[in-house]
C-alpha cells in the first residue's frame, strides 16, 4: 500500500490513504516527511516471525510452569 | 467606504454622458479611464474592453457575450443622457468608481464543512462562484447547499485555491454535479490521488484550467469585480503559499479570500497591492499562526474576519496568536466551528451577517419556519437565537454623533460603522434618530 503526504500541519502529517481518505498522524511516524512524499507501507513477514520466536523464547525462559 | 447619495446619481450620469460623447472621437486612452483599475485593464474580458473602447458599440447596444445585461444597461443610460455640463471632468473618477451598473444582493456563504474551506458566492448579476470544496466527506452537503440555492444548476467560476485535500477534496463531486463554466487554480501540482482524480474529472467533463495568479481578472463588471492578488511568485516550499487569493469588490465593498496563504504570500501581497483593505477577510489557513501576520492584518483592517475550521480540530486552528492579533485591531470574528455556516450579504449599500448552526439531524423538516426554507437542508439553520444581524450606521470624520443613511450631516463625510461599535464612542444624532 502506498500513502501520500497531503500536507504537514504543525507536528502532524496529513496522510492520504488509498480511496482518497485523509488521516492525521503524528509527524514522528514519517520523520522528515514533506508534502507530496509517497510512502510504501508493506508487511514484513520475516521480521514478524523473527520477533515471534525471540519473544516466545524469552517468555518461556521466564515462565514458571 | 463609498456610499452614493441617490440624489447625485442623476448628475453623475449626466457627467458620464457628457464625457463619453465629448470624447467619442478621441483617443482610446481617454476612454480606457472607464476601466476600473488601470493596472488590470489589459486583462479585462474582451467583451468588456470592447464596450469601453468605443461609444459606438455602446450606442448600438450590442450585447456582449461574456458579460450580459450589465454593460447593456450602462450603455442604454448613457445613450439617453446627452446633455453636456462643461466643468465636469474632475468628477469623472468619482463617477467611474461610484456608478452602479449592477444592482442586487451579493451573498457570500462560508459553508461549515468542518476542517476545510468552501465558500459559495451568489453574485448580484445572477452568476455564481465556488471557492474550494472542503474534504471529500463534505461534498454532499456542499452540493446540496448549491442545489438549494442556485436555480441554474451551474457554477460560473470554480476556484481551487490550492491542491490540499481540505480545499479540493469535494471538488470532483461538485464538477460532476453541476455545469461548470470555468475552473481556476494556481499552476502547481500535488502528488495525491485526490488531486489526480480532480484533474481526471476536469478532463472527463471537457473542461480546461485557467491559471489563477496575481493580476488575473476573474471578472470585471465595473462595480462588481474579482481579481486574483496571489500567488505572486513560484518555487514556494509550501503549497499553502500557492493559494489563489481573491479580492472581490461590489460598490466599493471589499471581500478578501486568502485560501491558505501564509506570511510569505501575505508579504508579497503587501508589496504588490496598494490598497489591501477589506470589509470582510476570510482568514488564511484556518486561523493558523503560519498566516495573518500583524502587518498584514493591520493593512487589511477588516470589520469582520471569518475563520473556516472544524470544531475540535487536531491542529489547534485557530491559534490564540491569530485570535489575539484580530482582537488587537478590534476585528469582529466569525468562526464556522462556533457559528456554523456564515453568510455575509451586501445589497450594494450595507453589509449584514447571518449565521446558521448545523443541526444534529438534517431533516427537510415540515415544521421548518417557512421563511427559512429557501436557505437549505443539509446546512440547516437553527432557530432565531443563533441569527444575528449587524446594523450599519454612519459617522463623520470629525463629528461626535452617529447617523442614519441620508442624514444631512453626512454630506461632507460618511464613514460606515457597525451600530454596536458606534454606540461605544458616539451618541445618536438628534436629527436623523438612528437605531440605538
Amino acid at each position: 500500500m502506498k500513502v501520500t503526504i497531503d500536507r504537514i500541519e504543525g507536528d502532524q502529517a496529513v496522510v492520504e490513504f488509498p480511496g482518497m481518505t485523509t488521516v492525521s498522524v503524528p509527524l514522528s511516524l514519517f520523520p522528515g516527511a514533506k508534502e507530496g512524499d509517497v510512502y510504501k507501507i508493506s508487511k514484513d513477514e520475516d521480521e514478524a516471525a523473527e520477533r515471534k520466536n525471540r519473544i516466545k523464547d524469552k517468555f518461556n525462559r521466564l515462565m514458571e510452569d | 467606504m463609498m456610499k452614493i447619495r441617490n440624489k447625485f446619481n442623476f448628475v453623475y450620469i449626466l457627467v458620464v454622458a457628457a464625457l463619453l460623447f465629448g470624447c467619442a472621437k478621441t483617443a482610446d486612452v481617454e476612454n480606457t479611464q472607464f476601466a476600473y483599475d488601470a493596472s488590470v485593464t489589459s486583462e479585462l474580458p474582451a467583451s468588456t474592453t470592447k464596450k469601453i473602447d468605443s461609444t459606438e458599440d455602446v450606442a448600438v447596444s450590442e450585447t456582449p457575450v461574456a458579460s450580459p445585461a450589465v454593460p447593456f444597461e450602462f450603455s442604454t443610460e448613457i445613450a439617453e443622457m446627452s446633455d453636456t455640463p462643461e466643468n465636469a471632468a474632475q468628477e469623472i473618477s468619482d463617477v467611474q468608481a461610484q456608478y452602479r451598473s449592477i444592482t442586487g444582493t451579493l451573498k457570500i456563504v462560508y459553508l461549515d464543512v468542518g476542517q476545510g474551506d468552501s465558500i459559495y458566492i451568489g453574485l448580484p448579476n445572477g452568476e455564481s462562484m465556488l471557492i474550494d470544496a472542503g474534504e471529500s466527506s463534505a461534498s454532499e452537503s456542499i452540493i446540496q447547499y448549491i442545489k438549494d440555492n442556485n436555480d441554474k444548476g451551474s457554477i460560473d467560476y470554480l476556484i481551487a485555491s490550492h491542491p490540499h485535500s481540505d480545499h479540493i477534496g469535494g471538488m470532483a463531486a461538485v464538477i460532476n454535479a453541476f455545469e461548470i463554466k470555468s475552473v481556476w487554480m494556481p499552476a502547481e501540482i500535488h502528488n495525491t490521488k485526490t488531486f489526480e482524480n480532480l484533474l481526471d474529472t476536469i478532463e472527463e467533463n471537457n473542461l480546461t484550467i485557467k491559471n489563477a495568479k496575481a493580476d488575473k481578472v476573474l471578472f470585471d463588471y465595473g462595480n462588481l469585480k474579482a481579481v486574483f492578488i496571489a500567488p505572486n511568485g513560484s518555487g514556494y516550499s509550501n503549497l499553502n503559499n500557492y493559494s489563489a487569493v481573491i479580492l472581490l469588490t461590489y460598490n466599493g465593498h471589499r471581500f478578501l479570500f486568502m485560501g491558505d496563504a501564509e506570511e510569505e504570500s501575505e508579504a508579497e501581497i503587501l508589496a504588490a497591492v496598494d490598497d489591501i483593505s477589506a470589509d470582510v477577510l476570510k482568514v488564511g489557513h484556518h486561523g493558523s499562526s503560519t498566516s495573518s501576520a500583524k502587518a498584514f492584518i493591520k493593512a487589511v483592517s477588516p470589520k469582520y474576519a471569518v475563520i473556516s475550521c472544524g470544531k475540535g480540530n487536531s491542529y489547534g486552528h485557530p491559534t490564540n496568536q491569530t485570535l489575539a492579533i484580530l482582537a488587537e485591531f478590534g476585528i469582529g470574528i466569525k468562526r464556522t466551528d462556533e457559528n456554523g455556516t456564515i453568510i455575509f450579504s451586501c445589497d450594494g449599500e450595507n453589509i449584514s451577517c447571518t449565521t446558521f448552526l448545523r443541526t444534529e439531524i438534517q431533516p427537510r423538516a415540515p415544521t421548518a419556519v417557512p421563511s427559512e426554507t429557501s436557505e437549505t437542508s443539509t446546512v440547516k439553520e437553527t432557530p432565531a437565537k443563533t441569527q444575528e444581524q449587524s446594523i450599519t450606521v454612519y459617522i463623520t470624520k470629525t463629528g461626535e454623533k452617529y447617523h442614519s443613511d441620508g442624514c444631512r450631516y453626512l454630506s461632507q463625510s460618511k464613514i460606515t460603522i457597525e451600530l454596536e461599535a458606534a454606540k461605544q464612542k458616539y451618541d445618536p444624532c438628534s436629527v436623523c434618530s438612528p437605531p440605538r
